[in-house]
C-alpha cells in the first residue's frame, strides 16, 4: 500500500499522471475518496500528476491520540510532499483541509504555486460559527438537528457539532430522510463505517479539541501569502462565508468566486462547476508559471 | 509472445482471497463467506474509500501495476452503484492479468 511517514503517522496517498503537481485535500469526517470521482481523474486527463491522501485520522492513514490542529496537519502535508520529493505544487482544500492547506502555505510560501480554498471556514478569521450565519436550514440538516439533541441557537461550532450529530445518528442507525444530494456518510451502508471512524476521532483522541486551534495571525497571513495565487471558492448557502470575507480583505489580490445556490459540500454537490472553475484556476496559473 | 491471461476462476479466486484478507477486520462478513458474486457495497459493506483502497491492493498483489480501474469503478463522474467480484475478474482479465 501506499503509505509515507509524517511525523509517527502512516499518511495513505495516491497519485496519477504527470506535469505540474496538484495537491488535494479532503474535509472533517471525509477521505481521498471525495475528491477521487469527482475531480482527481479529470485533472490527470488535464496533463495534471495529481496527490489525493487521507488526512490523519481518516480514510486509511493513522488515527492518533493528537495531532488534529490545522498547523499539525500541515506539517503532516509537508512530511508527505518531502516523501514524494514534491518540491512545489498547487494546493487545493476542501473545509477543513483548506484551513490545513492555508496554514501550509503560511508556512511555505516558497512550495505553494497557488493555493485554492473551497468552502474552508479559517478558526482565526472566523472563530465561532453559529447556526444564523447562514440561511434557512435544507429539509435535511432540518432532520438532522431535530433527531440530535442541542441548543442549536445557541451552538458557536455549529458545523463541527452538526457533523458530529449525523456521525452519530449514523452509527446509531436513526432514520434520516434520503437526500437527493451528496451528504457526509450518505453511501454504501448509509457510510456507516467512516461515521464511525469519525465518532471515534472525537471521542478518543485530543481532535474535538484540536480541530478548533487557530492557526498563523492574520498579520502573518497577509505576509506570507501576499505573493501567492489565492482562489477563494465558496457556497452562498453555506455558514463559511465569512471567512472568504475576511481572507478577501486581508489578501485582496485573491480571486473570490461566490455559487450562490451551493452549499458546503459543493465539490460533491456541484461537480460540473468546481471542475471547471479548478480546471480554469490551475491552466491559468501553471501558463503564468511557465511564461 | 504473449502470456496468456488468467482464466476468470482463477482471478476471482484470487480476489476473494484478497478480499477476505483486507476485510478481516470488520464485522461485515456475508453469510457463506465471499463467493463470485459477493458485491463490494451490499455484501461486503465496503465504502468509496474502500474500494479505491482495495483497487491498490489489486495492483500490488494481482495486477503488478496499475491499471484503469476508472474504467470499472466510475460512470459518468459518478461511482457506479455496485461491483461483484465477477465483474471485477472479468475487467482484470481483460487487462491481461
Amino acid at each position: 500500500m501506499a503509505f509515507a511517514d509524517a511525523n509517527g503517522a502512516q499518511i495513505a496517498y495516491q497519485q496519477w499522471g504527470d506535469g505540474p503537481d496538484v495537491v488535494l485535500l479532503h474535509g472533517l469526517a471525509a477521505n481521498r475518496a471525495f475528491w477521487f470521482a469527482s475531480h482527481a481523474q479529470a485533472l490527470v486527463e488535464a496533463g495534471f500528476r495529481v496527490t489525493i491522501y487521507d488526512l490523519r485520522g481518516h480514510g486509511y492513514s493513522t488515527m492518533s491520540t493528537t495531532g488534529y490542529s490545522a498547523t499539525a496537519l500541515a506539517h503532516d502535508l509537508r512530511d508527505l510532499l518531502d516523501a514524494l520529493h514534491i518540491r512545489r505544487a498547487h494546493v487545493v482544500g476542501h473545509s477543513y483541509g483548506g484551513g490545513v492547506a492555508l496554514e501550509f502555505a503560511a508556512e511555505h510560501p516558497e512550495r505553494v504555486e497557488s493555493l485554492c480554498l473551497f468552502d474552508s471556514r479559517i478558526n482565526r478569521l472566523q472563530p465561532q460559527q453559529w447556526l444564523n450565519d447562514g440561511p434557512a436550514l435544507s429539509d435535511f440538516e432540518t432532520a438532522v438537528l431535530a433527531a440530535a439533541s442541542g441548543d442549536w441557537e445557541n451552538e458557536t461550532q455549529i458545523g463541527l457539532r452538526y457533523l458530529e450529530s449525523l456521525a452519530r445518528l449514523t452509527v446509531s442507525g436513526a432514520a434520516l430522510p434520503s437526500m437527493g444530494q451528496w451528504t457526509p456518510f450518505g453511501e454504501g451502508r448509509g457510510g456507516k463505517r467512516t461515521a464511525t471512524q469519525f465518532v471515534r476521532l472525537l471521542d478518543f483522541t485530543e481532535a474535538t479539541r484540536e480541530f478548533l486551534v487557530m492557526g498563523a495571525p492574520p498579520a502573518r497571513l497577509r505576509q506570507q501569502l501576499s505573493g501567492t495565487p489565492l482562489l477563494l471558492a465558496y457556497g452562498g448557502q453555506s455558514r463559511c462565508v465569512a471567512s472568504q470575507r475576511a481572507l478577501r480583505d486581508l489578501l485582496p489580490h485573491a480571486r473570490c468566486e461566490l455559487r450562490a445556490d451551493a452549499g458546503h459540500f459543493f465539490p460533491a454537490t456541484h461537480r460540473e462547476w468546481t471542475a471547471g472553475l479548478l480546471a480554469d484556476w490551475l491552466t491559468v496559473e501553471t501558463r503564468q508559471v511557465g511564461s | 509472445m504473449t502470456t496468456a491471461a488468467t482464466p476468470v476462476a482463477d482471478l476471482e479466486a484470487k480476489l476473494i482471497a484478497l478480499l477476505e484478507d483486507f476485510t478481516q477486520d470488520w464485522d461485515t462478513a456475508p453469510d457463506g463467506g465471499i463467493t463470485g458474486e459477493s458485491r463490494l457495497l451490499a455484501d461486503l459493506g465496503f465504502e468509496s474509500i474502500d474500494v479505491i483502497q482495495f483497487m491498490v491492493a489489486v495492483e500490488e498483489d494481482i495486477a503488478g501495476r496499475k491499471l484503469p480501474f476508472n474504467d470499472l469503478v466510475m460512470k459518468d463522474g459518478r461511482y457506479v452503484d455496485d461491483l461483484s467480484v465477477r465483474q471485477m475478474a472479468v475487467f482484470l482479465t481483460k487487462e491481461g492479468c
